[in-house]
């Protein structure tokens, strides 16, 4: 039996409840858009599902917490599952962490073509156009202390184009056993489901493509500055061949990026925040009908780097970025402007026998013993000790106390050297 | 810069002295209490720095002379001659200063500072020349820039302050967190965090709420809806009411026409050609009943016939069994045959198989059924039970002999505690060593309370002296008295000036009324300055022994408190700690042998823990044998060696079993045949209900067999009587069914008709004309009645309200419809609008963006909340690694000056204090003793903290030295708070520092600390009596080059020796061979070579010998108009305010010389 052709979208953490973070002051011009965020960006999904003529949407967890959201999330959905409705499009959603099935308010009805899979069981639905069968669809939501594995997707799929969908976290293939062998890779790669739509994951990310497809579509819109880069969900194609092709779709409103400028050691303020301009030009053209929000990150050397790091110059730069660029429609809104530490510091200051020196090689001493935590708790109180800050005054291993002891470290050859440290 | 010589030509005390051929290294002075000590260090630093106002009180001299002298230095300038004279009495310069080379050339004044090194007055003072006031102020030293060789620890050596660096990031640090709980950022971060998350779990209850609204607004929804509902039935109802009203009377017609036209019945299905047709089915009918009933008579009596024959249909059926069963009749023989051949051979080997199980004494049916493989399974199993068998002996052995190892260093141990009259070895060593600790402390208990005695019998003697003085001395009051009476008279006088035109005063009236005013004024101002100063001082004292009685009740109740807890012994403490020292040595050397026998009780306990190991590994093994042979087959406990012997005729009993196990099997097999086949015959025999059938299977089938055949010929006959009975059915069949056919005609004409019978069928037809005419006129009547309802009801709706009996009538049903129609309007309207306040509410709820945007509000709290700990962390650990560098700096680099004054220090102090240091962050000094602990300056004791700033002196001196400043240092008595132990170690060290190269005068007023000198071997000079005017000759020395003196020095005036001198000192009373002042004759008898010489003359030196002062003796009372009044030359009253400052202050320097 030849598989007629089907198109369907794919999208996964909408994340309804969550606003953006990880930004210590919003501007008020954009407080609307950072609190509408999430619902502009669900919205562009279900406009995509229309403009597409989509067979179905695929959900893979995580849409929304229906108790953070309050009632509008649930009724925002309802009302966009309507819109599907009305065209004849079924939806398939897989809950995630924050939406198991059970956690659906009883209050608000879900249209007849939604199809929510259940947490303890793979149910198998069969897509049908005009009565005819179109496509499996088995999933299950996600529950927690009970992962899903791999291989208990082995449905019989009878010929058609066959989609599993779970919401799971990107990992590596091989559990168990190596490729080849029969473990879960090979059933990923070689089983009978042609398309894995999972969810949990932010970022977008395509783990296999041929001849299976394995693909998070990550979240729509973009939480925090470390999602750099558009979001959206996933438009996929299914040729008569049951190979399945994806196509991007852009959904977000608000966009992150993270920008490095380099300085040279005669670079002047103005030459530093024409280059930064250009930058936000270039930035703008690029990426269309989104509000921009920029970090920039200066590197390099010279004077001008020292007193981006000690200065006002920072302060003042990034006060003049955010009133020049920062509110136009759409705004590229400039949200730090640091100067970002040298990995290594020259050895030279490690070998003076100078307070500087004796600092550095201190500190470079607990940096290589980076097994031993880094233990602060003199520096509070008992009190403090037992509350919420204890976590605070011992640093483990990992990339945060590196980044730590970096920055001590900056900051004492600020405070310790008579001249520039300007390595 | 060496001094060689120095000459008071008269300052203070001191007239005419010369001390000449001072030593390059320690010169130590010796003279007794008022000798002029302090004088010369006054003067030795008025020579080099000049006059100040506290030098100014030794002048003029009190014996004369001319006020100044000379020092004779050396140093790396060369040879100078520094001369400086106050000349104001002579009318000259006040500071008369010259520097006059060897060479007799005179350099300017300003070449001064080189030749000191630039080393200015304070630093002189406090460092290289300090008297015991001096020694006891740290502060002063910190005025200078000594300091900074003391504290240069704070700033590093890129200039950077790394406790201005460690107070920015305290301050950073506490902005953000503050761990003394003030005001900080992430404090008021953490409060905002909570009250957004209390705000948004708060709104967490949103969805609760909208799901009630939401409820509630569907409950709304079905009321409104039934109510509707209701009020389209009422309106419907109301409606039909109005309807049956209208249409009653034609509803009354068409009943009373329905009534006829139902008593005329059904007429309608009457055609007029049935009657005749009813007529010729009547006669068919007759003639095809009389040919059936002779059909069925023959029929009747053949199936009478049949049933006659009785046929045993069981023994029909079971025809087939019986024909197999005769067949196999031979089969059945030959079965019997076999199986008694079977038992017979069974019985015979069962009998072999027991003659081999007797042989291996196995229980009597145990011998197994084996394989040699199943053997050898066991066999490993056989080794592992003898490898631990094998095993738990040997343990055995070795633990018995660690037993007896064990008891016999018991023993021995035990033999020697009770010789010590002792139990255990630990707690007596333990007891012991308490005791031995308690009886040192209780010692040193004992010498503190010692020191703190002696010190408190100082301060009480200080006590006693201060209270003393707390009344001014006699002289004192009368110098005051006088000096106040002088200023009264001389008001008085300008009083009586004023009323006598006579006065001898004439204009200087008013001039003297000053002087008067200010006498009294001064003399009171100083009566009460004095008697504070002596106030202040009492109390200070008092406060010092006050401490010092509560440290000795403290020490006495340590004391006490040692007492109690030490046992009751004779014999003094040194003698108890010796002897508990002893008995500890004796138990100590017990210890190895307790150690012996604890190693040898592990050693039973590690051989005992590895013997129930062993038994635990054979039982295992034994186990695991038990389980072996139980899977082998074999019986429970049989031995090795049985089946070894199992092994031997494994073949034969294999053999054996299988054969036995054959026969059984057939024998099995073939009775289970002829089972069946018996069972099968019976089962026959038994259903059939053969009575007369033998008691063998083959008897019993030949009987079957015969009653089969009997069975078969009844049944022929009794099928042939049947067969003719079937050929005639069909005849009659035919037969009946014409009869069948006639009648249902009939009936179906009648039926057709709806009557019962043919009377009926002819009544019917007479009614069918009377219906047609009423049936006309209902029909017009219902035309009318369906017009009426229009189809809006139906007829039956209209009837249950017009013909309902129970209910009310019409026209009260229609007013009750139209009340109950009004009360559902009503009801419907706030219904409507309570559902309009729902739908507000659900939708002010659905549009409610408050969750989302506290969460983000909450997310950017918790980004500052993130970022200010982070700064926080970075923070603490800069501030955190920066104090591990201070305290590297505080223990590594340390001023070089402060190492100096530690190793003097430690040697002076014998080792109690060993390290003096500065903590980065404040000029103080902080000390370490042996024990590593710490101890700041103010809590030593007063003579430890000499010793102290002694050595810090030194120190700096040395310092200052390897800078190329080399100066003397003058030590005025600064050995006496020193016990004997430390001021000789102190003496030793100040000889040792003399012998590296500087120049040390030391003066003193104790006997014992000059004999501590010289039982080091450094020679002690002894001083003149003060005021002694010495001329004598000068004697060449070898170190330096004088030049001779131009002229010599004039001699005083005879009545100024003679008035001046004091008596000459006993020389009795001087130590023999010590005495450094010769007698008036200049010669020496001293083994020692000559320090006071005779004033030799100076080239260059135009300095007149000092004529005979004005001045009042310092002896004589105050109150003696000793002076000439301000009429009689006097230039300056102050000059006899500075006389009077001499003779207040100077006993009591010397007195401070003797505290």
């Amino acid at each position: 039996m030849s598989q007629m052709p089907l198109r369907f979208v794919h999208a996964s953490d909408l994340h309804l409840e969550l606003p953006p973070f990880g930004v210590a002051e919003v501007p008020e011009h954009l407080r609307e858009v950072f609190i509408e965020s999430a619902f502009w960006a669900a919205e562009r999904v279900f406009a995509v599902v229309l403009a597409e003529e989509a067979d179905f949407l695929v959900l893979s967890g995580d849409v929304l917490h229906p108790q953070q959201t309050g009632p509008r999330g649930p009724l925002f959905l309802v009302e966009q599952f309507e819109r599907l409705a009305e065209r004849g499009i079924a939806v398939y959603w897989a809950g995630g962490g924050v939406d198991p099935p059970e956690a659906w308010p009883a209050s608000f009805r879900l249209p007849d073509n939604v199809h929510r899979f259940p947490a303890q069981r793979i149910e198998l639905f069969t897509h049908r156009r005009d009565g005819r069968p179109l496509a499996n669809v088995a999933g299950v939501s996600w529950q927690p202390g009970q992962a899903t594995a791999w291989t208990d997707f082995a449905v019989a799929s009878e010929g058609l184009f066959t989609i599993a969908v779970v919401h799971r976290e990107p990992e590596t293939l091989e559990e168990g056993k190596p490729a080849g062998q029969g473990g879960a890779g090979d059933f990923l790669r070689l089983g009978t489901i042609d398309y894995w739509a999972l969810g949990g994951s932010h970022a977008r990310n395509t783990l296999v493509s041929d001849p299976r497809t394995i693909h998070w579509p990550g979240t729509p819109q973009g939480r925090e500055p470390g999602q750099i880069g558009p979001h959206g969900c996933t438009v996929v194609h299914v040729d008569p061949q049951r190979r399945a092709r994806t196509t991007f779709a852009p959904c977000d409103v608000l966009r992150w990026q993270s920008e490095r400028v380099m300085v040279e050691p005669t670079m002047s303020r103005k030459e530093l925040e024409s280059r930064i301009v250009d930058r936000i030009e270039a930035l703008r053209q690029s990426n269309p009908g989104v509000e921009l929000m920029v970090s920039w990150k200066v590197v390099g050397e010279g004077p001008l780097l020292a007193e981006l790091r000690r200065g006002s110059l920072a302060g003042s730069l990034l006060e003049s970025l955010r009133s020049e660029h920062g509110f136009g429609s759409p705004a590229v809104w400039s949200l730090e402007l640091t100067a970002e530490p040298p990995p290594i510091l020259p050895a030279s200051w490690y070998e003076q026998q100078t307070i500087l020196g004796d600092f550095l090689r201190e500190l470079r001493r607990r940096q290589e013993d980076s097994d031993e935590p880094l233990a602060l708790e003199e520096y509070l109180s008992e009190s403090q000790r037992a509350g919420p800050l204890a976590s605070a005054a011992v640093l483990g291993p990992g990339p945060r106390r590196d980044q730590i002891v970096r920055e001590a470290a900056m900051l004492g050859c600020d405070l310790l050297s008579g001249e520039d440290p300007t390595p | 810069m060496k001094i060689t010589a120095l000459e008071v030509e008269g300052f203070g005390v001191w007239t005419g002295l010369r001390l000449d051929g001072l030593d390059d290294g320690l010169n130590v002075f010796f003279g007794p209490n008022e000798a002029g000590k302090t004088t010369l260090m006054q003067f030795i630093r008025a020579v080099l720095y000049g006059w100040t106002p506290e030098r100014r009180r030794y002048l003029p001299p009190r014996h004369g002379g001319a006020a100044g002298g000379s020092l004779w230095i050396r140093g790396p300038q060369g040879e100078f001659r520094l001369s400086r004279f106050d000349r104001s009495g002579q009318g000259g310069a006040s500071d008369d200063f010259h520097v006059v080379g060897a060479d007799g050339f005179q350099h300017a004044p300003a070449i001064l500072p080189a030749i000191l090194c630039n080393v200015d007055e304070a630093i002189f003072n406090n460092v290289f020349a300090v008297g015991l006031e001096e020694l006891q102020e740290l502060a002063t030293l910190n005025d200078t820039q000594a300091a900074a060789l003391l504290y240069n620890l704070s700033v590093g050596l890129d200039r950077v302050s790394l406790i201005d660096v460690m107070r920015e990031l305290r301050g950073s640090r506490n902005r953000l967190i503050d761990a003394a709980g003030g005001q900080c950022q992430v404090t008021q971060l953490l409060a905002e965090r909570e009250r957004l998350q209390a705000e948004i779990e708060r709104l967490g209850s949103l969805g609760s709420r909208y799901a009630r609204l939401a409820g509630e607004r569907d409950q709304v929804d079905r009321e409104t809806a039934q109510l509707e509902e209701e009020s389209r039935q009422l309106a419907r109802q109301l409606r039909i009411v109005e309807t049956g009203q209208s249409i009653r009377p034609r509803l009354e017609k068409r009943r009373a026409l329905d009534e006829q036209l139902a008593s005329l019945g059904k007429v309608d299905a009457l055609p007029e050609a049935d009657v005749s047709r009813l007529d010729r089915i009547n006669e068919a009918i007759e003639k095809r009943q009389r040919h059936w009933e002779e059909l069925l008579h023959e029929f009747q009596r053949l199936r009478r016939d049949a049933e006659a024959e009785k046929v045993d249909a069981a023994v029909l059926r079971q025809g087939p069994r019986i024909e197999a069963l005769a067949e196999q009749e031979d089969w059945i023989r030959s079965l019997e045959d076999r199986v008694l051949e079977l038992e017979t051979e069974i019985a015979a080997a069962e009998n072999e198989w027991k003659t081999h199980g007797d042989r291996l004494r196995l229980p009597e049916g145990s011998l197994p059924s084996f394989s040699p493989r199943a053997i050898g399974v066991l066999r490993p199993v056989a080794r592992e039970v003898r490898r631990c068998t094998e095993r738990l002996e040997e343990l055995r052995a070795q633990a018995a002999a660690g037993e007896k190892m064990q008891q016999s260093l018991a023993a021995q141990l035990q033999s020697s505690l009770d010789a010590r009259g002792e139990k255990q070895l630990s707690a007596a060593t333990e007891r012991l060593g308490a005791l031995v600790a308690q009886l040192r402390r209780r010692i040193q208990v004992e010498r503190r309370l010692a020191q703190m005695q002696r010190l408190r019998e100082e301060l009480d003697d200080q006590r006693r002296t201060l209270l003393d003085q707390q009344m001014l001395p006699g002289w004192i009051l009368t110098a005051l008295g006088g000096l106040f009476i002088t200023g009264v008279l001389l008001v008085l006088l300008t009083i009586w000036n004023v009323f006598s035109p006579t006065s001898l005063v004439g204009s200087l009236g008013w001039p003297m009324t000053s002087f008067g005013v200010v006498f009294t004024g001064v003399s009171i101002a100083l009566k009460l300055f004095l008697e504070r100063a002596n106030a202040r001082r009492l109390e200070q004292c008092q406060d010092q022994l006050r401490a010092v009685r509560a440290q000795i009740k403290q020490t006495q109740e340590e004391r006490e408190s040692l007492d109690r807890q030490l046992p009751r012994a004779p014999g003094s403490l040194e003698d108890r700690l010796q002897a508990a020292e002893r008995e500890l040595a004796a138990l100590e050397e017990l210890v190895p042998l307790d150690a012996q026998r604890e190693t040898a009780r592990q050693e039973t306990e590690a051989i005992a823990s590895r013997l129930k190991e062993a038994e635990t590994d054979l039982a295992n093994a034994r186990r695991r044998w038990e389980e072996a042979v139980a899977a082998a087959g074999f019986p429970k406990g049989v031995s090795p060696k049985q089946v070894r012997q199992l092994a031997a005729h494994a073949g034969e009993i294999k053999e054996l079993h299988e054969r036995i196990q054959r026969r059984r099997e057939e024998l099995e097999h073939r009775s289970a045949e002829l089972e069946s086949l018996t069972t099968r015959i019976d089962q026959l025999v038994e259903e059939l209900g053969v009575k007369e059938a033998g008691r063998s299977p083959v008897e019993r089938v030949r009987a079957l067999v015969e009653r089969l055949r009997a069975e078969e010929a009844r049944w022929k006959r009794r099928q042939e009587l049947l067969r003719q009975a079937r050929q005639m059915r069909p005849k009659r069949l035919r037969a009946k069914l014409g009869l069948v056919r006639l009648k249902r005609l009939k009936r179906l004409l009648l039926d057709r008709v709806g009557v019962a019978d043919e009377v009926e069928f002819r009544r019917l037809a007479a009614d069918q004309a009377r219906a047609l005419e009423l049936r006309a006129r209902r029909d017009a009547l219902q035309r009318e009645i369906d017009a009426a309802l229009a189809g809006f009801c139906s007829e039956e709706e209209v009837h249950q309200q017009v013909d309902d009996p129970q209910g009310p009538s019409l026209e009260i049903r229609r007013e009750q419809l139209q009340k109950r129609l009004e009360s559902c309007a009503a009801q419907l309207k706030q219904h409507y609008e309570l559902r309009g306040q729902l739908a507000e509410q659900t939708k002010g709820l659905a549009e409610n963006r408050a969750p989302v945007a506290k969460r983000l509000e909450l997310a950017t709290v918790e980004k500052r909340l993130d970022d200010a700990i982070r700064r926080w962390q970075v923070l603490a650990l800069a501030h955190q690694v920066l104090e591990h560098v201070r305290k590297t700096y505080e223990r590594t680099r340390q001023p070089e000056t402060l190492q100096e004054a530690s190793t003097y220090l430690e040697r002076m102090t014998q080792g109690r204090y060993r390290r003096v240091w500065t903590p980065l962050d404040e000029d103080v000094l902080v000390l370490n003793d042996d024990e590593q602990r710490t101890f700041s300056v103010e809590t030593l004791s007063r003579g430890t903290r000499e010793q102290l700033f002694l050595c810090l002196r030194l120190a700096l001196a040395a310092s200052y030295a390897r800078r190329g400043a080399h100066l003397p240092l003058v030590l005025d008595d600064v050995l006496v708070n020193f016990d004997a132990q430390r001021a000789k170690a102190a003496a030793g060290v100040l000889r040792d520092f003399a012998a590296a190269g500087h120049q040390l005068l030391v003066f003193t007023c104790h006997e014992h600390i000059a004999h501590i000198f010289r039982s080091l071997h450094v020679e002690v000079h002894e001083l003149p009596e003060r005021g002694e005017v010495r001329r004598a000759t000068p004697t060449p020395r070898k170190t330096t080059s004088r030049p001779p003196r131009k002229k010599p020095v004039e001699e005083p005036p005879a009545e100024l020796v003679a008035r001046d001198e004091p008596p000459p000192p006993e020389t009795s009373a001087e130590p023999a061979g010590q005495a450094l002042v010769p007698p008036s004759s200049g010669e020496i008898d001293s083994p020692h070579p000559p320090l006071m010489e005779p004033l030799p003359p100076w080239e260059g030196d135009d300095s007149e010998p000092a004529a005979p002062s004005p001045t009042p003796s310092s002896e004589e009372p105050l109150g003696r108009p000793a002076v000439p009044g301000p009429l009689q030359g006097r230039s300056s009253p102050f000059d006899e305010r500075g006389d009077l400052v001499q003779f207040f202050e100077e006993p009591d320097a010397e007195d401070a010389e003797a505290a």
